[in-house]
């Protein structure tokens, strides 16, 4: 077999150089990765197309119904979670936004607060001078107007501090996001908290050796799970839609692989059958 | 199996993916893959630690995982999971042919299907996946399924049912 012949057909004009093995040896790295349920669900997809790829060629009956699963599991999850805003990734980019509503409030109620603490008699230039350039400006962030008019008593602004200052961190705290005091609402985008399909960002550096074994992931477990036939009525939606779009998309690669597999059976057969026809010997002979 | 068998694995798999994007997002990480392992003698020096012969289908797993999270850390984190996975597949089918080659064993469909299987095992469990999050993303989709929505309707809203809630994880505004 040619260098890198099975990577080469389908790459194309890639130039592969020496005859080395494919990489062996022990993992160098162990990644642990945020992983949204739309992540999940994408790479689902990817295995299933593997998996079931591999089990139509292979004669691998588990691969195949199991990939099928895989398949539309993953494709109907990932579709949800990333177009339909369902699952995990809606659910944080709503509660995200809110805390971060709740924060910028309460970053200008903060703000506000400590400005009516000042003495204005001593440190606040006139009130038309500082105002002029900001005219024409939300509040959001920016000291009101309101905030220049000296408070009754100092009491009320250490007690409005206060109460700014609870509802941050309640804000902040609700989905453990960094403080966003400061920031604007409009820097608070989806992709800030969501991933893109199949794209992981590990919240852990990657370890050079595993040192922490987790539960793990196994398609023999995964396989007798979607086999028990309990787990198989509840899931019968995702059956019946596994057989149909198994069927609509392992189709063409199935009869494709099928008739390769024929011709290439043939061939060998053609091959055997000329190899020891006298002929064949002749010709061998001479060649 | 012999060679054909193994091409038609490889060329099916990219046949499957979902869009051209998908693709040649797999032609770009076997090319990377390739430069890596084939490549410049610096490129080699890096991947010294996993250049030596296969002696088991368990070798050739752990080198295309190991050159997966290389090439991951070398696209600064944002090489994607999904296309990965798939481009791991078709190094794992030339990994088994070159170390069949050189005489380790016998390639057979009962080899590659099981090899699969375990490669499949392998990397999910790196990637800090369990079963129970699969079975999870399963039971979610059977819920969407109910409602009619399928990887080919991308545009039809759910309506969930049963255990998701309508509407209110959206938040209305979002």
């Amino acid at each position: 077999m040619p260098a890198a012949a099975v990577v080469a057909g389908v790459v194309g004009a890639v130039s592969t150089g020496g005859a080395a093995a494919a990489a062996v040896g022990a993992l160098a790295t162990a990644g642990t990765a945020a992983l949204t349920v739309g992540s999940v669900a994408s790479i689902a997809t990817f295995v299933g197309s593997v998996t079931t790829v591999v089990g139509a060629v292979t004669g691998n009956n588990k691969l195949l119904k199991v990939g099928a699963i895989l398949g539309v599991a993953g494709g109907v999850t990932s579709m949800a979670a990333n177009s339909l805003k369902l699952f995990g990734e809606g659910q944080t980019l709503s509660a995200a936004v809110n805390a971060a509503n709740a924060a910028n409030a309460a970053n200008a109620a903060y703000s506000a607060s400590i400005a009516q603490s000042i003495p204005l008699g001593e440190f606040v230039t006139p009130k038309e001078s500082f105002m002029e350039p900001l005219a024409g400006r939300s509040a959001g962030g920016l000291l009101p107007e309101s905030a220049f008019i000296p408070p009754s008593t100092t009491a009320q602004a250490a007690q409005a501090a206060q109460a700014a200052q609870a509802a941050q961190q309640t804000a902040n705290s609700s989905l453990n996001l960094a403080p966003v005091v400061d920031k604007s609402l409009s820097s608070v985008t989806e992709n800030s908290f969501t991933n893109t399909a199949g794209i992981l960002t590990p919240t852990v550096n990657a370890p050079t050796t595993p040192s922490v074994e987790t539960p793990g992931f196994s398609f023999q477990k995964l396989s007798e799970f979607f086999t028990d036939k309990n787990n198989y009525t509840q899931l019968m939606a995702l059956g019946a839609a596994a057989s149909s779009y198994g069927k609509a998309s392992m189709e063409e690669p199935l009869i494709e692989a099928q008739t390769n597999l024929y011709n290439t059976r043939a061939d060998i057969a053609r091959q055997n059958m000329y190899n020891s026809s006298a002929a064949g010997r002749l010709y061998g002979a001479t060649k | 199996m012999n060679d054909k068998q193994l091409n038609l694995i490889a060329e099916g798999i990219m046949k499957k993916l979902p869009s051209d994007k998908e693709r040649q997002a797999v032609e770009k990480i076997l090319s990377a893959a390739l430069k890596i392992l084939y490549g410049t003698q610096e490129a080699q020096q890096q991947t010294d630690e996993f250049m030596s012969d296969a002696k088991s289908p368990e070798d050739v797993i752990n080198g295309v995982v190991a050159t997966l999270f290389l090439l991951y850390r070398k696209s600064k984190n944002t090489m994607p999971w999904g296309p990965a996975i798939a481009a791991g597949q078709i190094l794992l089918l030339e990994g088994l042919a070159r170390a069949s080659k050189n005489g380790a064993f016998e390639l057979t469909e009962e080899l590659v299907g099981d090899t699969t299987e375990k490669y499949i095992d392998t990397i999910l469990t790196k990637l800090g996946i369990s079963t129970e999050q699969i079975i999870d993303v399963a039971r979610k989709a059977s819920v969407l399924t109910k409602n009619g929505v399928s990887p080919e309707q991308p545009n039809q809203l759910a309506q969930p049912q049963g255990g998701v809630q309508a509407g209110g994880l959206l938040g209305g505004t979002v």
